[in-house]
């Protein structure tokens, strides 16, 4: 190789060490910054409902946990005891598993849970692990969103080890190498992070509430409601996979095994399709077999918002005025398994991830 | 492979650092081998219909050199049927049959099951490499291009891995030289050619992928969603495919560039563009270039009567617009382009005429502002035929548009995305504005001092780091 083309490479390296080093310090700059952020934000769900669920100054007896239609739609205030919305809209049962696990680690479990199921979820063939990446924070800090980050991330060849050896998921995981900054925990959510800071530092969170967010009613919901309703159509094709329940039966046993009490629920649809109603079925047998209590509002309808377009947002969401009836609805029907003396005490802290 | 994945980021340091430390003799079967790999990444037997073409194109290529007469044109057309044959097959067997079905049950067919779908998945970035390779056997029969011998070179004259799959659409003359020349190292010209990746990749996750995120959200919801809303998601998915599929454009030119290939520019800021016409010379420049040298000039072009001239812009815009997918809405985006241009010609005088009136001085900047504004509305009313799924949606959405109840109430849906979205369009649309019309990337070069590059080269990867959507799609245009 001629002698002016190594120098010209020499030059190159030096310049590719200039601009890594410079993104370097610029990226461990901004990470401590964001962390800082991160750290005071007490709003939103992009981590500041879970750090305010970790602050609150007393454990709730009850958290709600589930996608927006358990979010919108749960009232903690209608529950005889002290409840906490823990809910994150789009969610699903991977995110809720990987919440459980920090919440774990933090030693902030409630004795009962009451989790939102959606029968959409386990019709749908495909895995949607994608949801882990809204804990992206405790990527390195809490071993199971680690373990399911880097199996979201696996490369295809490598795929089958996933299930299999964890080390090597993490070896051959595309996600890992993009936590080498550390800007990239905050990754597509840095301006929600500053919002949320600033609006948390301007109202103290300790009056915010209970987690619970409303859909104000408006004078479009009854229209926009029918107008979705229209999608929901039966789909012949609609099968419940129980494959899809290995998220569903790890919460579970973290839950049986920390002597936490769960309660499934199913909210309303404005009109079920009937495929979407035989998987809530299934679903109860599932429960049942478990030995965890299912309330299934597809199945067997709430009269009080039925054929009433006026409650709901759109035909999967209800509005305030709807939740409030659901709300008081679940309250009543969980009554007395509230009442009943709780599990034993759950036994101290530790990993749960790696079952 | 996909450009936006850390698969991409492995595989392009360890192909260009083998690529360099080869003697020249060796580079093009170690480029060959990668592009083999980065196509069969997707489905690695459909690396066997890239290999029927580039047999049947080689040889039809030293055929035509060699032949005389009307034996030369025999060449070609097998060539060409060959060609236009994997793609009738493998893109639009199945919108032809789903046609001849529904033509069946109108004429009385009854519930009769019809004709059977074929079961296949069209082949990653067909319509691109088909063209390719048809323009080699045309400049060929032309006389403009030597037939090249050398079956690896011209392997990789199709398969070339940086635009194998979605372009640019090459000729010949441009790239099968380079291919025969010696590239040294150049430190400039490798941190440009990096510069231009991040950029494209800047394009790709930080703009057009967020854009994604809000334009779906809107688009399959359209029922509920009304005026501004419809107005605005349109005008973010014009957005969202500039930024896709020239981020692509930049990342394969970039790529190529790294390794001493030039590949042809692809866009040229077509948002600013002041007229339809001056568009098409600033959007898919490989493909209206193509369709202008190959289909419009072949109908006779310019120089036929006027009706002649009008009809053979029409048809090749309705042909461009079948080139992008086998469906009607692909076809009605074609046609609808062809009208503006046609009523664009026709108009001309009387819009000048217009804009004198109103004191809009030719050439000033409000003139310009208009009219750039103008064709932004116009070719984003296009798009809506582009992205909707069904021609019911595509009217759906610009009824909405129209209609004046609720107008104004636009949905933010997620704020956080909203905000992502219209900091990223911001950013790229200053640094276009204030920079890239004047200049180019390839200015942004350490010999003139290594503080600008190094600033521009850690911003975009900030950027890209913190606001890029890191389990993005792959690139619309790969489906073409």
């Amino acid at each position: 190789m001629p002698a002016y083309i190594n120098q010209l490479m020499k030059r190159f390296l030096l310049y590719l060490v200039l601009v890594l080093a410079v993104v370097f310090v610029a990226d461990r700059a901004l990470a401590l910054v964001y962390d800082a952020l991160y750290r005071r934000t007490m709003i939103g769900q992009t981590g500041g409902k879970i750090n305010q669920y970790l602050s609150l100054p007393t454990q709730p007896a009850l958290v709600v946990m589930g996608n927006s239609r358990a979010y919108y739609q749960v009232i903690p205030d209608s529950f005889a005891v002290p409840t906490y919305n823990l809910c994150h809209a789009g969610m699903s049962q991977v995110f809720q598993t990987a919440l459980l696990n920090v919440i774990s680690t933090a030693d902030r479990l409630p004795t009962t849970i009451l989790l939102h199921l959606d029968p959409p979820e386990y019709t749908n063939p495909a895995e949607q692990l994608t949801d882990v990446q809204n804990l992206k924070h405790y990527y390195g800090r809490d071993t199971t969103v680690t373990r399911l980050t880097n199996q979201l991330g696996i490369v295809q060849p490598f795929a089958w080890l996933a299930p299999l050896v964890d080390s090597a998921t993490a070896a051959f995981s595309a996600e890992r190498p993009k936590y080498l900054f550390g800007t990239y925990r905050y990754n597509g959510r840095v301006i929600n992070l500053v919002k949320n800071a600033a609006q948390s530092a301007r109202t103290p969170y300790a009056s915010l509430g209970n987690g619970y967010e409303a859909i104000l009613p408006s004078d479009r919901d009854s229209l926009t409601t029918i107008y979705t309703a229209r999608r929901d159509t039966a789909d012949p094709t609609a099968r419940f996979h129980p494959e899809r329940l290995r998220f569903l039966r790890q919460f579970l046993r973290v839950c049986r095994d920390r002597r936490i009490r769960v309660i499934g629920f199913t909210s309303p649809l404005y009109a079920a399709p009937p495929h979407e109603a035989a998987a809530c079925r299934a679903f109860g047998q599932f429960l049942r077999a478990e030995g965890v209590p299912y309330i299934d509002y597809v199945s067997h309808p709430l009269a009080a918002v039925q054929g009433r377009p006026s409650l709901w947002k759109d035909s999967h969401h209800l509005n305030h005025v709807g939740a409030q009836m659901q709300s008081h609805d679940l309250a009543r029907r969980v009554a007395h398994l509230l009442a009943a003396p709780a599990m034993s005490a759950p036994p101290a802290p530790a990993p749960l991830a790696d079952r | 492979m996909l450009f936006n994945s850390i698969q991409f980021l492995i595989f392009f340091v360890v192909v260009t650092t083998i690529y360099f430390a080869l003697p020249h003799r060796w580079r093009w079967l170690h480029l060959l081998i990668a592009s083999c790999v980065f196509y069969a990444y997707f489905i690695p037997i459909y690396i066997l219909i890239l290999f029927f073409t580039i047999v049947i194109d080689y040889a039809a290529g030293i055929l035509i050199e060699n032949a005389h007469g009307r034996r030369r044109k025999w060449y070609l057309v097998m060539s060409l049927v060959a060609n236009v044959g994997v793609l009738a097959v493998f893109k639009y067997y199945n919108f032809f049959i789903d046609n001849v079905n529904l033509l069946i049950h109108g004429l009385g067919g009854g519930q009769a099951a019809g004709l059977a779908h074929l079961g296949i998945i069209l082949p990653i970035g067909l319509s691109f490499h088909t063209f390719q390779a048809m323009s080699y056997t045309i400049e060929v029969y032309r006389g403009h291009q030597r037939a090249e011998r050398h079956f690896g070179i011209y392997s990789l004259y199709v398969m070339f891995y940086p635009q194998l799959v979605a372009g640019p659409i090459e000729r010949p003359q441009n790239v099968l030289h380079q291919f025969h020349e010696r590239h040294e190292f150049d430190f400039a010209r490798v941190v440009t050619g990096l510069q231009r990746i991040l950029w494209g990749l800047f394009k790709k996750v930080v703009v057009s992928d967020v854009c994604a995120t809000y334009v779906n959200s809107i688009y399959n919801n359209y029922e509920v969603n009304t005026g501004l809303t419809l107005v605005f998601a349109s005008a973010m998915f014009a957005i969202q495919i500039y930024c896709d599929f020239s981020g692509y454009s930049d990342i394969a030119l970039g790529t190529a560039r790294v390794m001493g290939y030039e590949l042809m520019e692809n866009f040229k800021l077509p948002y600013f563009s002041k007229s339809i016409s001056e568009f098409w010379k600033r959007w898919h420049i490989s493909l209206s270039t193509w369709f202008r040298d190959y289909l419009y000039i072949s109908l006779g072009g310019n120089r036929v009567s006027t009706g002649r001239r009008y009809f053979n812009l029409w048809f090749t815009f309705l042909v461009s617009g079948f080139w992008h997918g086998a469906s009607w809405n692909f076809v009605i985006w074609g046609a609808i382009h062809g009208c503006y241009l046609i009523v664009g010609v026709w108009t001309k005088s009387w819009r000048r005429r217009l804009s004198d009136a109103v004191g809009l001085r030719e050439g000033s900047w409000p003139d310009k502002a208009v009219n750039v504004a103008c064709t932004f509305v116009l070719a984003t009313l296009a798009w809506v035929f582009f992205r909707a799924t069904t021609f019911h949606q595509a009217t759906s959405i610009i009824a909405g548009m129209c209609t004046p109840t609720h107008w104004l109430n636009l949905r933010i849906q997620d704020t956080g995305v909203f905000a992502a979205m219209i900091f990223g369009v911001t950013t790229m649309l200053l640094i276009e504005f204030f920079y890239l019309r004047r200049h180019n990337i390839e200015d942004i070069t350490p010999a003139r001092g290594w503080l600008r590059p190094v600033l521009f080269s850690t911003a975009l990867l900030l950027l890209i780091v913190q606001f890029g959507v890191s389990e993005g799609d792959q690139f619309i245009y790969f489906q073409f």
